[in-house]
């Protein structure tokens, strides 16, 4: 069973995305919160294809990853605390995309393993530094999947399952659903970009913010 | 086993942009596969390398824009090897194919023109030389 965690709300507010309008996007070395090491480079491998998908040139992930390493910027809590603006123009990038990955986790409870990942998303101008977008998604995958009514059966099923997830956590499909769910999201994700087909023909569905907005400012 | 599957088809019919569903804006193969890969085992580099190679050929071959970065990502690999001029021509294509990428593309050809000096004045450059005397 697999389980998307992110209430639908009202659309968020499009304004600085619009303004800026962004064609190419630069992902940064990204943050590992986890104990996980190899959760930001392997997390890294998926976030190309569903943020290029939108209709985005997307910046080639590991050469700039080597690229940085090399010019001593491969620390990511120190990157993602630099001047967004100056690595924009090192790269010539319209904006830079800063993500966290904050969980990374297989959880083993009694004949179940749970896996999940929860990654923070935070896309910003390259020339100003204004925030353009920000989200967080979180998926989780547990190996249990339900009854068959014959309980001796059900556990032995649901032992081996657990185990199994537990020897191979299935982090990548994971990973990849949770790009595609937060960059596709209606109203939530990444509108779609110059090289889509639906270029700026979603401006109702990720708005502008409306200039006599009752809600508190 | 059967709940994996299950999960499988559902996460499959869910993801429609990783070659589950016929429409993409690119063509991409197996390249995320590989790069997991080879950051697991640098040495899958040549799974890489081969898989990014053929992608693009089959881009170039449909007439289709080759993904973003693949040209580069090539080219970097190619880098690596010491390859440095065929690296160049391989930054070249992305910056023509993605003017978006001509900034980071020129400092890549620049830093691949530097290696080529470097190779240049090294004992294996001088050794060449030699050769055709």
């Amino acid at each position: 069973m697999v389980f998307i965690g992110c209430a639908l709300t009202e659309p968020k507010d499009y304004t600085a995305f619009r303004e800026a309008d962004p064609e190419s996007i630069l992902v940064v070395p990204v943050i590992n919160n986890t104990v996980n090491v190899d959760a930001a480079d392997y997390f890294l491998t998926t976030i190309p294809m569903p943020v290029a998908e939108r209709g985005f040139y997307v910046f080639p992930v590991h050469t700039v990853k080597r690229t940085m390493e090399d010019e001593g910027l491969a620390d990511a809590n120190m990157v993602h605390d630099a001047d967004p603006t100056r690595l924009a123009s090192l790269f010539g990038a319209d904006s830079v995309l800063y993500i966290t990955v904050e969980e990374w986790e297989a959880r083993y409870v009694i004949l179940n393993t749970v896996v999940t990942v929860t990654f923070s998303y935070r896309l910003v101008d390259g020339a100003t530094g204004v925030l353009l977008w920000e989200s967080q998604e979180t998926m989780e995958y547990s190996s249990s999947s339900g009854s068959s009514g014959d309980l001796a059966a059900d556990l032995v099923v649901s032992a081996v399952s657990a185990a199994m997830t537990r020897a191979a956590p299935n982090y990548m499909p994971l990973a990849r659903q949770a790009n595609f769910n937060a960059v596709t999201r209606r109203g939530h994700g990444l509108p779609a970009g110059a090289f889509h087909p639906a270029y700026l023909e979603d401006l109702d569905e990720y708005p502008v913010a409306e200039e006599d907005s009752s809600a508190d400012e | 086993m059967r709940i994996a599957f299950g999960v499988t088809v559902a996460l499959c019919g869910a993801m429609v942009i990783i070659g589950c569903a016929p429409t993409t804006l690119h063509n991409w193969g197996r390249y995320d596969h590989r790069l997991y890969q080879y950051y697991q085992d640098p040495e899958a580099v040549d799974a890489l390398k081969e898989e990014i190679y053929q992608v693009i050929q089959a881009s170039e071959e449909s007439d289709a824009k080759v993904a973003p970065g693949l040209y580069a990502e090539y080219g970097y690999l190619l880098l690596e090897e010491g390859a440095s001029s065929e690296a160049i021509e391989f930054f070249q294509k992305e910056k023509e194919e993605w003017p978006q990428s001509e900034v980071y593309m020129n400092r890549m050809i620049e830093a691949s023109r530097d290696t080529e000096t470097d190779l240049d004045d090294s004992p294996q450059a001088a050794q060449q030389g030699d050769e055709y005397e």
